[in-house]
């Protein structure tokens, strides 16, 4: 490990939420790994599963482009890196915003996000996103309704 | 673990519910201040009795969140003193009143050895059903949530 290592990683956990607000998705493509460990179980049931960067990001700009406004707030960031691969802890509060929603504008997600990573020629990329939920406020009709 | 991941370590660790690390960030005495939340006074006692009372109380929400902010450290004659803002959010599906308590404020902790050795919470404001605590109590005594996998 560098010592440039643990600012690496916490570079591309701030660049995550930051592209995702800023509709950045060549952005957020590039700091995502081809294939991706992916379990939001949590907030929307089913089963964890494995998507590419390309799906996620086809996912994260679905919603995004329904809603005004979205803030990812991520503190806390906490890297442990073995190596070539790395995991993060972090915590999150992210708030989604659609003026037009019936029952409400904001919908929030408290919770903590675990991301895997692995260093490449150049960066830090995720290869593992999950989020356990553990408070949300406001209306899902935000981001899931009329 | 360096001195600034000591509290986010901690907050993690407590809304994990993952005692052997929640305890590996304290000494073996803390001093804690809880008074701008509950009243009474300052006190210290063995890390022990401090986590035997989280114990009684965090298992019996659903789910916890520390949200902590940047950490400031700065260098004391007996240590490193820490500061960081938090808001914590405490969860209990269905209760009476509402099912959140917002608890949002200031942590100052010293460190020594990288370890906590003091622990004050500066309280800016609550929100949400404040009778959220003492049914976590119950609760923890009855049927206290196991720490996620």
């Amino acid at each position: 490990m560098s010592e440039q290592d643990p600012a690496a990683v916490r570079d591309t956990i701030s660049r995550y939420g930051r592209f995702i607000d800023d509709r950045d998705w060549d952005g957020l493509a590039s700091i995502l790994a081809d294939s991706i460990r992916f379990d939001f179980t949590s907030l929307w049931g089913g089963e964890p599963e494995r998507v590419t960067g390309i799906e996620l990001v086809g996912r994260w700009r679905g919603m995004s482009e329904r809603l005004d406004a979205t803030q990812h707030l991520i503190t806390g960031v906490l890297p442990e890196i073995d190596g070539e691969t790395a995991t993060v802890v972090a915590s999150l509060m992210a708030v989604h915003r659609r003026a037009s929603a019936t029952g409400g504008p904001l919908w929030t997600v408290g919770g903590t996000y675990r991301f895997g990573l692995r260093r490449t020629a150049d960066r830090w990329v995720i290869d593992g996103l999950s989020l356990r939920v553990a408070w949300v406020e406001g209306n899902q009709a935000v981001v899931s309704g009329g | 673990v360096s001195d600034a991941d000591v509290l986010p370590r901690m907050l993690h660790a407590i809304d994990a519910l993952d005692w052997p690390a929640v305890r590996a960030a304290f000494a073996g005495q803390v001093r804690v201040d809880y008074t701008s939340l509950s009243g009474g006074e300052p006190e210290t006692l063995p890390v022990g009795d401090l986590m035997a009372r989280w114990q009684g109380l965090l298992p019996g929400f659903d789910a916890t969140q520390h949200l902590s902010g940047p950490v400031l450290l700065t260098d004391e004659d007996a240590g490193v003193r820490a500061d960081t803002h938090v808001r914590g959010y405490h969860h209990l599906r269905g209760a009476d009143g509402g099912e959140t308590w917002g608890v949002y404020g200031h942590y100052t902790a010293r460190l020594a050895d990288g370890k906590i050795t003091e622990l004050t919470l500066q309280v800016f404001y609550q929100e949400g059903n404040f009778g959220l605590p003492a049914l976590a109590v119950e609760r923890a005594a009855i049927s206290p949530r196991r720490p996620a996998g």
